[in-house]
């Protein structure tokens, strides 16, 4: 699908003039495609990438103000890894991370460890204005974690 | 000994399949309920709205029982 225009309603979100950056990782692309969509709507460069292709040097290079991040915990480990992995690299360990998520169960048990780790939770099946006020939240500085209930 | 690792395995599989359907139910939902939001922001204005709104009111009240249906499954799924 080719990007589309962004909409002429669309208030840029950054203060200093650039279009904020976001890196949705995940493995379906029919939710990359949406979270393109909505998040280059909401006036967002948006870049995408499958947990197949999990170098950090891409992510590094890329450069990402925040990177929202499909989360499935009892089978798909690649995310937990990572996401440890994010938070472990210097140069990546500061990029605000949103973690969409249908694992209700597992994120109630871990919400203390999450919020230590500084990563705010969206359940899915979320509203889209949900998550953009989340990530807006985020981007925000100096904005603590929050878990959205769906 | 057998029998006890298989049992585990037994729900260990269990357990991975619950999260499993479930992460694929809400993460259908997802593209539902987002797809129908960024829809009804884009409707044109020459097109017959009330006719597209009650489709789109059709469609979202549907999605909205699937997503209620989903949350009466969470409840449901045994403890890990």
């Amino acid at each position: 699908m080719p990007p589309r225009p962004i909409s002429s309603s669309v208030s840029l979100p950054s203060l200093d003039g650039h279009r904020q950056h976001i890196l949705a990782i995940n493995n379906d692309p029919a939710i990359l495609a949406l979270f393109r969509d909505l998040l280059e709507e909401a006036g967002y460069q948006v870049s995408l990438q499958n947990y197949s292709d999990r170098e950090l040097a891409k992510i590094r290079a890329l450069k990402p103000d925040l990177i929202v991040l499909d989360y499935m915990w009892a089978t798909e480990d690649d995310s937990w890894s990572l996401l440890q992995m994010l938070r472990m690299d210097p140069a990546t360990a500061a990029i605000p991370i949103v973690l969409c998520t249908g694992a209700v169960r597992e994120v109630a048990a871990l919400q203390p460890h999450l919020m230590d780790m500084g990563i705010s939770v969206v359940i899915k099946p979320f509203n889209i204005d949900h998550l953009v006020d989340v990530i807006r939240e985020r981007l925000a500085p100096q904005v603590p974690p929050i878990v959205v209930s769906p | 000994m057998d029998e006890f690792r298989s049992q585990a395995e037994v729900e260990t599989c269990q357990t991975h399949e619950w999260a499993e359907l479930l992460h694929e139910l809400r993460s259908r939902l997802t593209v539902v309920v987002g797809r129908l939001q960024l829809l009804r922001r884009h409707l044109p204005s020459d097109m017959d709205r009330a006719r597209v709104e009650g489709d789109l009111e059709a469609l979202e009240g549907a999605v909205a029982r699937l997503v209620a249906a989903v949350e009466r499954i969470e409840q449901l799924r045994p403890p890990d």
